[in-house]
């Protein structure tokens, strides 16, 4: 998995390349730590991302909360169909704002 | 009355109360219409119909018997079976009938018609008759059935009461002797046979006899009761009998006596007149008045002239003449009834002339039969008793007891006999009252005795025997669980506590044997199960799935497939008739043989043959198996196949599923030498054959519905073109375990599945590798699975599906499956066909099943295991299986969509 990051004043946007499961979980986890707490607007591009597993789940459901303790704003963008259908069977596609 | 309105009024009275009452017992058991109607009208209707019947017996066929009045005149009484209406209701139907006839017959006997001295009496017999009735049908036999002579000697217990009760309400007892005396005994008679002859009736009609009968004891005590109940009764009788005659027979000779004695202490004193004639006039005078009960009588004779002469032989004479005169004196009509003479017709004094000339001038009597004279002295006189028979025209036969003695007047030096007589009726009269009174009373008293022992001994042995019996019988018949409980007696409490005891080890026993049975047949469940393959085939040219719950532990069915050189591949279904261990025995024997056989026969046809023979070789137990054969041909795609008596498995040609028939041929096992007939059938790609066993189609549901071929066609219609073999059989195994839920599955359940994909490159389509089971492994592990599906040009998409389920399914075999155990390791195997890929996943550690755990939502909204929930929702199906201490989970993700 590749994770690259841009950042725009209080915008943040991680592009995620690759599988997204248990094994870079942590990663993502890592590289969500190290994003200011003044970050206003965080966007997840999942262009390029094949698959999310239940441990990368657990790394959005954690961003997700943490952005809403801020008051901020967590984004994910172009998810593919197995992406989405993660997030649909789940229920992730309820709360994280999908675009 | 004359005999033949006697005879004829004694036919009606049995008639009648027999047809009335045999029509109403059939009517009130046989007319709906009656039986619809309520209780308490039906009740109304069965009382007054027996009181109709009471009266109308009582009035219109009784008797009427004139006898001599107390007060001397002649009077008449209806005497009928008036109680017989009212006992028959009452032992043939509920109790208040009975109650309600003999009130309306009670009412109309004691007020229309009380005017003669036995309707106090009649009416109490028939208030009794309805007590002793329903006594007899809820007390004595509880509701049961009673027996013909049962019922029959109610009615005697009923008469003899009724005739109790005449004695006491008659006015004098001669009274009621009179009458009972003529009727006791035809009346007694008439209902005891006009009772037997309904319920014999009743018994042919309703088949009501009882074949076991002397069997029981009751019906053994009841019988040796009456048996000694009548013969107490016949003895009190003959003995009281015997007892009252020989007493009155000595207070008459008493009588007599001291009668005689004085009239001889009478005359004896008397003052002596001057002449023999003044003196023998005082004489007569003394006598003639003299009464000697009511119909005995003194005579006075004079002995001087020679008017009494023993005829022949010593004293007491045989015979004895009386010549014309002699005879001075006696009470005139006493004497005149002997001979003949009617009373009243001549005021003359002088009798005994009359007699002598009414007589001829010679009067015998008879004297025979003469009792031991006893020579007892008055003054020197010899009396002497006798009896004296009179050889009369008119009171010929009628016998007498008589005394005589002599006496010797000394002033006119003449001899005087003093005679006195009693007649042998008026001696028995008193006896017979006496008697039968008494052995009425002893009737009454036996029968209650009777019905009073008999329904004691039932109700303190009798039942308790009979639950003892039934509770054995419980127990024979299995249950085990009775407990019996007999507290008031010792005995009976001792034998219940020993048959709990001895129920209590049996159950024991037969619980550590059942115990032990049930492993046993636990581990020959395991064995058959391990018999059949667990691990199927999935081919570049074919997949097979096959499954078998078994009903009874271990049940007849199997399933095998047998890969083949020349790319053959051989499938067998097959049941034993019979379920058990004896089915899974003959099973383990057919299955081994067919398969030996497959190794060296290409045809299934020849080998059934084979099979055939060899299963009826020593088949004793008579088992049969069904089996469908087939030879697979992967490369060309032909299946030949063979079918011994089994149902025709489906098949699916073009998405269109039906049943394959065939040529049918007999089942295995049955005769030997048989020829079986072959079929031979192209598949094409794509092509699908569900065998199965008739556990299928014969699964029944709670209503009792057969699950059927019908509905086994549409539910594989069902079950989308894109339905492997696997998929197939566990839809079909949930339908029918659906189907017969709440149900004991009945049959073993069977299935299997083939599904051909067309000749294939041999070397696409499989590959396995081990992994240590790290975290380090889990996207090693995805990489291989990727990399292995690169070949088959498959949907990225669904790639990724695969490769997220995997994912999941590896981070749980790595974090969970070996717990602190470092050597563990998993092994994965890729298998991809035309239509499916499937992704199989092993490892040995703890067992899990992924396919049974929760992925509901917990009370958080939070899903519970959301990794495997994720890695189901990602593909079409999953399987897991624990085979030889292994989890094995399998993937399967369809090619296409359906």
């Amino acid at each position: 998995m590749k994770i690259t990051k841009k950042v725009n004043g209080d915008e943040v946007v991680l592009a995620i390349e690759g599988r997204l499961d248990t094994s870079t979980a942590p990663e993502l986890e890592s590289a969500l730590g190290e994003i200011a707490p003044t970050t206003k607007k965080l966007t997840l591009d999942f262009e390029n991302l094949e698959y999310v597993s239940s441990a990368g789940l657990r790394v959005l459901l954690t961003a997700q909360k943490t952005m809403n303790a801020h008051n901020g704003k967590m984004v994910v963008k172009k998810a593919n169909e197995v992406v989405r259908d993660v997030f649909d069977v789940t229920g992730f596609s309820s709360f994280i704002a999908l675009e | 009355m004359a005999g033949w309105e006697i005879a004829l009024r004694i036919i009606a009275t049995l008639v009648l109360p027999y047809v009335g009452a045999v029509l109403a017992y059939l009517f009130a058991h046989r007319s709906l219409k009656f039986r619809k109607l309520p209780k308490i009208v039906r009740y109304i209707i069965e009382g007054v119909f027996f009181a109709a019947i009471s009266i109308g017996v009582g009035y219109f066929c009784g008797a009427e018997i004139t006898y001599t009045s107390s007060a001397g005149v002649e009077a008449t009484v209806r005497f009928g079976t008036t109680a017989l209406g009212v006992y028959l209701a009452g032992v043939l139907f509920d109790w208040p009938a009975p109650l309600i006839a003999a009130g309306i017959t009670a009412l109309f006997r004691g007020l229309i018609n009380f005017n003669d001295i036995i309707s106090i009496a009649v009416v109490f017999t028939i208030l009794f008759s309805a007590g002793v009735s329903i006594l007899l049908k809820y007390l004595v036999f509880r509701k049961e059935k009673i027996r013909w002579y049962y019922a029959a000697l109610g009615t005697t217990l009923i008469e003899c009461f009724n005739n109790i009760m005449i004695f006491v309400f008659a006015t004098t007892t001669i009274e009621a002797y009179q009458i009972l005396q003529v009727v006791d005994m035809v009346v007694l008679l008439t209902e005891f046979i006009c009772v037997a002859a309904v319920f014999i009736t009743l018994d042919l009609l309703h088949h009501r006899f009882n074949k076991h009968l002397g069997r029981k004891i009751s019906n053994k005590v009841q019988r040796w009761i009456f048996i000694s109940t009548v013969i107490a009764t016949i003895g009190l009788a003959v003995g009281s009998y015997f007892l009252t005659s020989n007493k009155s027979y000595r207070d008459a000779k008493e009588d007599l006596f001291l009668t005689m004695e004085s009239v001889y202490n009478d005359i004896s004193p008397a003052k002596k007149e001057s002449t023999v004639e003044e003196y023998e006039m005082k004489l007569r005078s003394l006598v003639s008045n003299r009464h000697l009960q009511s119909t005995g009588f003194v005579v006075l004779i004079n002995y001087d002239e020679t008017t009494i002469t023993p005829e022949v032989g010593p004293f007491p004479p045989h015979k004895i003449k009386i010549k014309p005169g002699s005879v001075m004196s006696c009470k005139s009509t006493m004497w005149s009834q002997v001979i003949g003479y009617t009373p009243g017709t001549t005021p003359d004094p002088e009798v005994d002339d009359y007699i002598l000339k009414y007589n001829n001038g010679l009067t015998y009597l008879d004297l025979k039969n003469h009792v031991t004279p006893i020579s007892e002295s008055i003054d020197s006189t010899k009396i002497n008793f006798f009896t004296l028979t009179f050889d009369n025209s008119i009171e010929k036969g009628k016998l007498f007891l008589g005394c005589y003695t002599t006496y010797h007047d000394n002033q006119f030096k003449k001899d005087y006999g003093i005679l006195t007589v009693l007649s042998d009726n008026e001696i028995n009269l008193n006896a017979n009252i006496i008697s039968r009174a008494l052995i009425y009373s002893e009737i009454v008293a036996f029968i209650a005795l009777y019905a009073v022992v008999y329904v004691l001994i039932t109700r303190i042995v009798v039942n308790k025997i009979r639950n003892v019996n039934t509770a054995l019988g419980q127990i024979m018949d299995g249950d085990i669980n009775v407990h019996l409980e007999i507290k008031d007696s010792e005995e009976f409490e001792e034998l219940s506590n020993d048959i709990n005891l001895a129920v209590g080890a049996l159950k024991n026993y037969g619980e550590e044997i059942n115990r032990r049975i049930e492993d046993d047949l636990e581990l020959a469940r395991n064995i058959q199960y391990n018999s059949v393959p667990l691990i199927f085939p999935f081919e570049n040219e074919f997949e097979i799935y096959a499954t078998m719950y078994t009903a009874k532990e271990v049940g007849g069915d199997f399933y095998d497939y047998l890969k083949l050189p020349n790319n053959r591949v051989m499938i067998l279904i097959a049941d034993v008739s019979g379920k058990g261990i004896p089915a899974s025995l003959h099973m383990m024997r057919a299955k081994t043989l067919i398969k030996s056989l497959a190794h060296t026969m290409e045809k299934p046809e020849e080998m059934l043959k084979i099979a055939n023979n060899e299963l009826c070789y020593q088949n004793k137990a008579g088992l049969f198996v069904t089996a469908w054969l087939g030879i697979l041909n992967t490369k060309t795609g032909m299946l030949d196949y063979a079918n011994a008596g089994h149902c025709a498995p489906l098949y699916r040609h073009d998405g269109q599923w039906s049943y394959l028939k065939g040529n049918k041929n007999f089942v295995l096992g049955g005769f030997d030498g048989l020829n079986y007939k072959p079929n031979q059938i192209q598949l094409a790609p794509g092509d699908m054959i569900l065998l199965y066993t008739d556990g299928v189609t014969e699964a029944t549901s709670k209503d009792e519905e057969l699950f059927g071929e019908e509905r086994l066609l549409k539910a594989v219609q069902e079950s989308g073109v894109n339905t492997n073999s696997e998929l197939l059989v566990d839809k079909i195994c949930d339908l029918i375990n659906k189907f017969q839920s709440g149900v004991n599955q009945f049959d073993d359940v069977t299935l299997l599945s083939v599904r051909y994909f067309g000749a294939r490159d041999e070397s696409a389509g499989k590959d396995d590798i081990d992994f240590a089971a790290h975290f380090g492994n889990i996207s090693t592990a995805v990489n291989f699975i990727q990399h292995r599906l690169m070949p088959f040009q498959i949907d990225p998409k669904y790639v990724n599906e695969i490769s997220l389920a995997a994912n999941e399914i590896i981070d749980n075999i790595v974090r969970y499956a070996y717990k602190d155990n470092p050597n563990g390791a998993f092994h994965i195997k890729v298998e991809v066909n035309e239509f499916d890929v499937l992704i199989t996943f092993t490892d040995s550690g703890v067992p899990f099943d992924p396919t049974q755990v929760r992925t509901g939502k917990n009370v958080e909204g939070e899903r519970e295991n959301l990794g495997i929930f994720i890695a189901k929702k990602s593909v079409d199906g999953v399987r897991y299986r624990r085979i030889n201490n292994q989890n094995v989970f399998t993937l399967i993700k369809h090619r296409k969509k359906d």
